[in-house]
């Protein structure tokens, strides 16, 4: 489905952010990118959906990204922020989650059942003539994963879902996570969660993969997890 | 991702004379210049050279690439160009008609011309020299210096928040467009009206300059009271106000003002004459 071939992408003050990162991710494969902070995790996110381009190749199903396809990558990739902030910019919740299918040229009808079921989907029913600058950060991190969720992208690649929310917000996130059948890709630090859903992790440090095998190994391996920083 | 906008938007790191000059005396420099510049007649020429000639070593002074410095003038000098430009065109002083096909005129005046290329060479001058002490010269450095000189401090600390709450709306103005590429996406297929009629894009980026607003309205408070917490009264502190001018440093700002005066007195000698 997706394969990274010696991906590298340098800061504009020099330094390595990622460095020759090679992976593949398969169709509907869950996949947890953890790491510690500046590992590169949410470097490499961007780089799926063409916000970011680096040295190196990036291949979604057959199509290479790049500037031509990129828009038609976008459409098979949904990216959701870290911060729900950075991903909802619209008056009102149903014009954030109808600006991907407006954009792609969706018909009316189309767009209102479709963004009616994202909402539906993410706990978030009837909220479509709320502000995104009003809801709880709970709320905006439901409504932002429901903006490409709407687009039924291929594949989607979260970075840091659960961070700063409640107990009950986490869980409610982590359930809807599970539930979802595309391809996922999910940078977190919440390891409780990527052994729960995730049957495969990714750990990250400085711009490398350091273990790419399954969740299980990695977890039980404390020696590994503290040495990247996953350890208090 | 650390984007050092704040940074790059004026300064330009390096190890030059000009950047670890004292920023009074960069000030008092600049101000001389500017006052000087503006106040030089119209059609002093050799003055303008000699004030090239001052403007080329600060140049070099400053180690600053000629293309980077060159660029950022020009680039401000566009509108002045366009405001002065027409006055050529107006029937003062010694001008000439041209009609270069029947039924069509215009007048070109001499007068107008030479007043016109005088602005613009002084503009040129005055923006030039700012722009290279400015790249040569930390903001904060500047507003140190500006207090030095006796600028209120409720201004400089306007500036300062001024320019740093600009950065934080070109932060949230990057994370939106972010936003909105990542989610603009085409479908495979043809007979799909790719990104959206003109009014919705309109209703999307009036949307986006509200959310801006809102957003940026919230972070500056958070910035404010952040720094509130870390005992911001409204002035800014810095080691180097501490210290006093050296006789020597005053020496140099008694030179660099007997020089601004002595370009004046020359030049109005020269159009005496």
């Amino acid at each position: 489905m997706i394969n990274i071939n010696d991906l590298s992408y340098v800061y504009e003050d020099g330094r390595m952010a990622i460095e020759h990162i090679k992976l593949h991710f398969s169709c509907g494969e869950k996949v947890a990118l953890v790491g510690p902070n500046g590992a590169g995790k949410t470097t490499l996110l961007l780089h799926l959906n063409g916000i970011l381009c680096g040295q190196g190749s990036v291949r979604v199903g057959e199509e290479e990204l790049d500037d031509r396809r990129v828009k038609l990558i976008r459409a098979r990739v949904g990216l959701v922020f870290q911060s729900p902030d950075d991903q909802l910019f619209s008056a009102t919740v149903f014009d954030d989650v109808a600006y991907g299918l407006i954009y792609q040229g969706v018909d009316k009808e189309t767009i209102h059942e479709r963004v009616a079921r994202a909402l539906e989907a993410v706990g978030m029913p009837g909220s479509q003539n709320r502000s995104p600058y009003r809801l709880s950060l709970g709320e905006k991190k439901r409504v932002a994963l429901a903006t490409v969720l709407c687009m039924q992208p291929e594949v989607l690649a979260l970075d840091e879902p659960t961070a700063g929310l409640d107990p009950r917000g986490r869980r409610g996130i982590i359930n809807l996570l599970a539930g979802l059948d595309q391809t996922l890709l999910i940078a977190t630090h919440d390891l409780e969660m990527v052994r729960e859903i995730f049957p495969r992790v990714v750990i990250m440090d400085a711009g490398r993969v350091v273990y790419d095998g399954p969740t299980s190994t990695a977890l039980a391996d404390t020696e590994l997890l503290r040495a990247h920083g996953l350890l208090g | 991702m650390p984007v050092d906008l704040e940074q790059r938007a004026s300064y330009e790191r390096r190890d030059s004379i000009l950047h670890g000059c004292d920023a009074r005396i960069k000030i008092a420099l600049l101000f001389v210049y500017l006052v000087t510049t503006a106040l030089l007649p119209i059609g002093a020429w050799v003055v303008y050279l000699l004030m090239g000639g001052i403007l080329l070593i600060a140049a070099v002074l400053s180690e600053l690439p000629a293309s980077f410095l060159l660029k950022r003038a020009l680039l401000l000098e566009v509108p002045i160009l366009l405001v002065l430009l027409p006055q050529i065109f107006l029937k003062s002083g010694s001008y000439v008609e041209i009609s270069p096909w029947q039924g069509f005129a215009f007048s070109l005046s001499f007068t107008r011309l030479e007043r016109v290329v005088s602005l613009l060479v002084r503009s040129w001058l005055s923006l030039q020299f700012a722009v290279i002490i400015t790249a040569a010269t930390r903001f904060e450095d500047l507003l140190i210096g500006l207090r030095a000189c006796g600028l209120p401090h409720l201004l400089t600390a306007i500036l300062g928040l001024m320019w740093r709450y600009l950065f934080v709306l070109v932060s949230e103005v990057q994370r939106l467009q972010q936003a909105r590429q990542a989610r603009s996406s085409v479908l495979a297929g043809p007979n799909w009206r790719l990104g959206g009629s003109l009014p919705w894009r309109a209703q999307v980026t009036g949307g986006m300059a509200g959310a801006l607003m809102l957003r940026s309205l919230d972070r500056s408070q958070r910035i404010y009271q952040a720094m509130q917490a870390r005992g911001y009264d409204g002035e800014i502190r810095a080691e180097a106000v501490a210290s006093a001018l050296t006789p020597a440093q005053r020496l140099q700002i008694v030179a660099i003002l007997l020089a601004g005066v002595g370009m004046l007195m020359l030049a109005n000698l020269m159009a005496a004459q």
